[in-house]
Order: structure tokens, then C-alpha cells, then sequence
């Protein structure tokens, strides 16, 4: 009987504490967010940004070629180079391109190593160079009747030459290579849903409830409430403050965490989160004995706790 | 007594109370320091996690003929370049019985047969047709190394029509043969020198960068800003240390609690100064370099930050209040700052309200006096 009226005051005493109903509305808020937001549809094609300091007419004629090919990777124009990095580095696009002014021309006059095109990417890029081999072929295809004419030197000839290279390459004179896929390709859409970390942040609100549950105990200890209690009363006393500062946010974490991911790994991995803090407390208890010191702990604790589950979650 | 007097009074007590915090405050700083720093290089070396292509399995066979060196040499050009290195594998096959046998139990992708006298076909342009054999055309491998070989077949296309068109021209107008030879080689010669060094032509740039400096700089310089906002855990015993008995005396001095607000300021700037220093030790030793301009240019940090531990002393009753506010409005400040993600991964709406919190500029102000960035 002494246990249950234990237990009901110390339900009580938390549920009264403001800290503790916020914890619990965010948790609910959020799963809220997770089921209502709808489901987005989201293109998974390969991205690239372009960004042409080239002011010729060459870039227009190579965006309009890279559409005529149906490449894979959608290349597209930004309008400046912080919008490309920003774009790269968010990942968004795979990588980018910076085409710098005069490029075309230096391309045909051959001193396109002293005015490079940027490519920017980090290491989650994927295929940088075999993008950079259609960008590069279109390029090459583009700039080709120019520099036929440019290294002939024969001007007298060079409406007769273009037209003879129309007509080749719009022939079947040269060499071709057909494409070989069949059209069937479906990666390009998927739906998905915005990731609400549900049960990440449950775990730590179960380890900031557990942490506050020993330091009311702590706090009512100092005050001297239990001074007339012996050690075992006290131990019971400490593993009740803890266990019912857990059991609110555990029990909703988990009702969260079920409707979220369903019954997944995560709702195991709550409950032996709750067993894990509930000893973690415990064990801290016969550490810091001061609530003055737990309270300048805490937040230490807490800020360890929410590093970990970044990195881990990365 | 004036109020200035009693003021200079209150400040150099608060001097001197700030004063027995600053043992802890230095052990603090270590402990947190190594935390946050450890913390930033582990996600700096993580967060953009390396996506590696299964390359694509392609095998070939080269029927015999008197060009076969000339095809070899051709393979192993194409073998070395990055865009093949990085997607596919291309390895040759004995028989062509062998290579449909390998398509068939899915060990390559592609099948290549190279006829008899391609190379003299591609010079002559008989083209003799190159056949491709493919198992699979609806996986994305299978459409990369396809985009891939149309890339390549461009390059011939594209050199083939430029060259045959000189030298129909060239001997429709009846030029002397070896005019007809040295022009053909000529030409022959720029568009396969672009190819070859088409890799010259494109300048690889990293950009995992943050402002001016690397990712690293910039996970160390949020965790140094980190760090000592989170010190308001030590300090918030000095912030809120003016009982309301103590206030009740001061008031009868003219001193109120803007006076105790700016005092607990003045008091709270040296002592956040004093445990940056073992940060800026530290890192100057990992950086090789000490900017000591930056022991002035953090000053700005160093007040804002010293401005809102205060502000959240205020604004709480008791310590444990206080130090939950400042961990919040640390989490929020380099959250939105790009302390935890680099400002471009932040969603657009953050992106947009960072302009206006401090936590982007504390960043760079600490990035600047660590690093000169």
C-alpha cells in the first residue's frame, strides 16, 4: 500500500512539473507532424548545376544539344556560382559546373588547360567523371565545325566544308553507337515522407526524464523529507523517483514510436532504452550525490547525449 | 557616495567573486573542448558520406585481325580514363561463346565484339559495325555505362565527320595529295589531342568548404562557440549570485538591476576571454599557426556571448532554469548558425532567419580569430 501511495505522489509531483508536460507535448507533436504531413513526391534523377561566365553563343547550343541527347543526368542553369556551391553542397546536385568566359574559344585555340571549367563536388558526388565525359562530349560536338575550319585555314572553303560536315553527321556515314537501353528505366520519382527523428529524440527525452527524476530526489533529500527513512526505504524511494519520472515519457515515447515506424526495431529499442537509463541513473546516483553538482552535469550529459545521436544519425 | 562610486564597488566585488570560478571554468573548458572538438572532426570526416558506384562489369572480345595492336592500345586508353575507372570494369573474354555464357549468369552487363580490322574500318570509314550485347537495360548501371559509351562514340562521330569533310573538300577542288595527307593529319591530330586532354580542360574543385575555410575549421570554431556558451553552467551561480536581500541593500544605493545586469557583464567577459585561451592555445597548435590579431578579434564573440548568458540568468528564477535556457538557446544559436550542419544542408526557412541570429556570425568571428579565415 505504502509502495502504490509512494508511487502515486511521485506520478503526480512529475506530471505537475511544466519541463516534464512540455517533453511529453513534443514528443506527441511531433508524431503528430510525421502522420498528418503529407507524403511528398520526390525526383531522384541525377542533378547537375551549370553556370556559364561564357557570354558566346556556344552555351545555348550546348544546353539545347544536351536535351536533344536524353541524357540520364538533368543538367540545369543557375545563375550564379554561390547558387551551384550551395546546390553541391547540399547535395542536391550531384555536382556542378562553372564554364568560364572565353572557354569555347580557348577550347578551339587549344589553351582550354589555362581557362579550365570548375567542377565542384565532395565526396558523396557520385560519378562526377562520367557526368563530366557528357557534358565534355557535348561540348566537343558543338565546337567541332569551328574548329575544323580554324585548323584547315582554307577560308575560301568553309561554307563548303560545313556543309559537307552536316551532311556527314547527319548521315550514317560515320560511326554511331545506338543506344542499347530499352526506355524502362524507373528510378526517376519516389514518394517519400519527412523524416521526423521520433525516435531519437524520444531516447534522449527518456534520458532527460530519468536525470530529472534523480535529481527531484536528490532535491528532496537536501531538503531533508526523508531524513526519518533507513537506506532501503531511501534506495526504494530513489528507484520510485526514477522509475516514475521514466514511466510517463516512456509509455507515450512508445505509443509514438508505434505509430510511427509501426512495430518496428525502435520500439524494442525504447524499452531497452527506459531499462538502460533507468540503471544509468541509478549508478549516477552513487556518483554525484549533490544536486548542485547533477545540475550543472546534466546538460553536459544532455549535450554528449545529442551529439552522439547527430553523429550517429549522419 | 555617488552611483558611480557604489557601482565601481559592485563591480570589483563581482570582480572578485568571478575570480574563485575560474579553476572550474579552465577544468570546464578541457572537458567540453575535447568533447565538441572530437565531436566536430567526427561529423566534418562523415558528413558527406562517400557514394561508391558498383562499377559495371563490361567484358570484350577482340576478334583476331592485323589492327588487334592498335585496338589493344585503344582499350587500354579508354581503361585509364576517370570516367571508366570510376563505373566500369572492363576486362576481355576468350571466346565469344564465353562472353554471352558471362551475360547470361549476370558477370558483366555489357558484351563488346570488336570485329575483324575495326581500327582500319574507323580510318577507311567502311565503320565496320561494333556490336554491343546487353542483358539488362532497366537498371540505372546499365544506363550510366550506356550514357558512357554514347560519350565516347560521340568523340568518333563528331572526329570522323570533321575529318572526312576536309578531305572530301580538299579533293573535290583537286589539292595536291600531299596537301590532302598533311591537312588530314593535321586535323586528325587536334581532335584527338582535345580528347586526350579533355581531362586538363576540367579543374576538380572540393566543395565540402564552409565561408573561406575547410569543414573541419568550421566544426571547430561552432564547437569553441559551443564550449563556452555552454559554460554558462559554471557561471550561472555568479550570474544569479545577488540574493534578494543583496538587491534590497544596492537599491537603497541607487543600484537596480540594470546596474547588477551590466556589472555581471563587465565580470562575465574576462572570465569567458580567460577560458578561450586554452581553446586558441590548442588549436593554434593543430593549425601550426598562431594569428594573434585573433586574440583581439574575438573580443565582439566574446561579449555577445557573455550578453546572452546574462540575459537568460535574468529571465530564470533558479540555476538549474537558467542553465536548461542557455542549453536550449545553445542548441537553437548553432543549430541555425550551421554549427551542427553546414548552412547550405539547413532547410530554405532556417536558411533564411539565420541572417538574423547570432549564431552564423559568432561562427565566423570565431573561425576568424582561430584560424584567419
Amino acid at each position: 500500500m505504502q509502495f502504490i501511495n509512494r508511487f502515486t505522489v511521485f506520478t503526480k509531483r512529475i506530471l505537475a512539473h511544466k519541463m516534464y508536460l512540455v517533453m511529453l507535448a513534443v514528443l506527441v507533436f511531433l508524431t503528430g507532424l510525421y502522420k498528418l504531413l503529407p507524403s511528398k513526391e520526390q525526383s531522384t534523377d541525377i542533378k547537375v548545376a551549370i553556370y556559364c561566365e561564357d557570354t558566346g553563343e556556344y552555351f545555348d547550343a550546348l544546353m539545347a544539344e544536351i536535351e536533344r541527347s536524353n541524357s540520364i543526368y538533368t543538367f540545369y542553369i543557375v545563375n550564379n556560382e554561390d547558387t551551384l556551391l550551395n546546390d553541391v553542397k547540399s547535395s542536391y546536385a550531384e555536382c556542378g559546373f562553372v564554364i568560364p568566359d572565353n572557354f569555347f574559344q580557348s577550347f578551339i585555340d587549344g589553351t582550354a588547360d589555362e581557362n579550365p571549367i570548375r567542377m565542384y563536388k565532395t565526396p558523396s558526388s557520385t560519378l562526377p567523371f562520367s557526368i563530366c565525359e557528357t557534358l565534355f562530349a557535348q561540348t566537343y560536338q558543338i565546337v567541332a565545325e569551328q574548329l575544323m575550319l580554324s585548323c584547315t585555314d582554307l577560308d575560301a572553303y568553309d561554307e563548303e566544308l560545313v556543309s559537307i560536315y552536316h551532311d556527314y553527321t547527319s548521315g550514317d556515314e560515320v560511326f554511331r553507337l545506338m543506344d542499347v537501353t530499352d526506355h524502362s528505366f524507373d528510378f526517376k520519382t519516389m514518394i517519400y515522407r519527412i523524416n521526423i527523428p521520433v525516435f531519437e529524440i524520444t531516447v534522449l527525452l527518456i534520458l532527460f526524464a530519468g536525470l530529472l527524476g534523480l535529481l527531484l530526489y536528490q532535491k528532496d533529500k537536501e531538503k531533508r523529507i526523508y531524513l526519518a527513512q533507513n537506506n532501503r526505504n531511501l534506495f526504494q524511494l530513489k528507484a520510485l523517483s526514477v522509475l516514475t519520472s521514466l514511466l510517463p515519457i516512456f509509455s507515450v515515447g512508445l505509443i509514438c514510436n508505434v505509430i510511427t515506424y509501426g512495430f518496428a526495431e525502435q520500439v524494442l529499442q525504447v524499452l531497452l532504452t527506459a531499462i538502460a537509463v533507468f540503471f544509468l541513473a541509478m549508478l549516477l546516483s552513487f556518483i554525484i550525490r549533490k544536486s548542485t553538482l547533477l545540475e550543472k552535469v546534466l546538460p553536459l550529459i544532455m549535450l554528449i547525449s545529442v551529439i552522439g545521436v547527430f553523429v550517429t544519425t549522419l | 557616495m555617488s552611483r558611480f562610486s557604489y557601482f565601481t564597488r559592485l563591480l570589483k566585488a563581482d570582480l572578485k567573486r568571478v575570480t574563485k570560478y575560474i579553476p572550474s571554468l579552465l577544468i570546464s573548458v578541457c572537458i567540453l573542448f575535447t568533447v565538441c572538438a572530437s565531436a566536430g572532426y567526427v561529423i566534418s570526416k562523415n558528413l558527406y558520406k562517400e557514394n561508391k558506384f558498383t562499377a559495371v562489369n563490361v567484358g570484350y572480345y577482340l576478334s583476331p585481325s592485323e589492327d588487334s595492336d592498335m585496338t589493344e592500345l585503344a582499350l587500354g586508353m579508354l581503361k585509364k580514363m576517370e570516367s571508366i575507372e570510376e563505373s566500369a570494369s572492363i576486362f576481355p573474354v576468350n571466346t565469344i561463346e564465353d562472353g554471352y555464357r558471362m551475360l547470361e549468369q549476370g558477370e558483366i552487363l555489357f558484351f563488346i565484339i570488336v570485329p575483324e580490322d575495326f581500327f582500319t574500318g574507323l580510318m577507311d570509314s567502311t565503320n565496320t559495325p561494333l556490336e554491343v550485347v546487353v542483358q539488362d537495360t532497366s537498371t540505372i548501371s546499365s544506363y550510366v555505362a550506356n550514357e558512357l559509351f554514347l560519350s565516347y562514340a560521340n568523340y568518333l562521330t563528331t572526329a570522323q565527320a570533321a575529318i572526312y569533310s576536309v578531305i572530301d573538300t580538299l579533293r573535290a577542288h583537286e589539292f595536291d595529295e600531299d596537301f590532302v595527307s598533311q591537312t588530314d593529319m593535321k586535323v586528325n591530330l587536334v581532335f584527338t589531342e582535345r580528347v586526350i586532354n579533355k581531362d586538363s580542360y576540367i579543374q576538380t574543385v572540393d566543395a565540402t568548404g564552409e565561408g573561406n575555410g575547410t569543414l573541419i575549421q568550421h566544426y571547430l570554431s561552432a564547437a569553441v562557440m559551443l564550449v563556452l556558451l555552454l559554460l554558462a553552467v559554471i557561471l550561472m551561480p555568479f550570474i544569479q549570485g545577488h540574493n534578494s536581500g543583496v538587491t534590497k541593500v544596492l537599491k537603497t544605493h541607487k543600484i537596480n538591476n540594470f546596474h547588477i545586469f551590466i556589472s555581471n557583464v563587465i565580470c562575465t567577459i574576462p572570465a569567458l576571454y580567460i577560458s578561450y585561451i586554452p581553446c586558441f592555445i590548442g588549436l593554434s597548435i593543430y593549425n601550426k599557426q598562431i594569428f594573434g590579431f585573433g586574440l583581439i578579434t574575438v573580443i565582439p564573440a566574446i561579449i555577445l556571448l557573455a550578453l546572452i548568458m546574462n540575459l537568460a540568468g535574468i529571465f530564470s528564477r533558479h540555476v538549474f532554469t537558467g542553465n536548461m535556457i542557455v542549453f536550449c538557446i545553445t542548441l537553437a544559436i548553432t543549430y541555425i548558425g550551421g554549427g551542427f550542419l553546414p548552412h547550405a544542408m539547413l532547410p530554405s526557412a532556417i536558411q533564411k532567419i539565420s541572417a538574423f541570429l547570432p549564431g552564423e556570425y559568432l561562427i565566423k568571428l570565431f573561425g576568424h580569430s582561430l584560424f584567419g579565415l
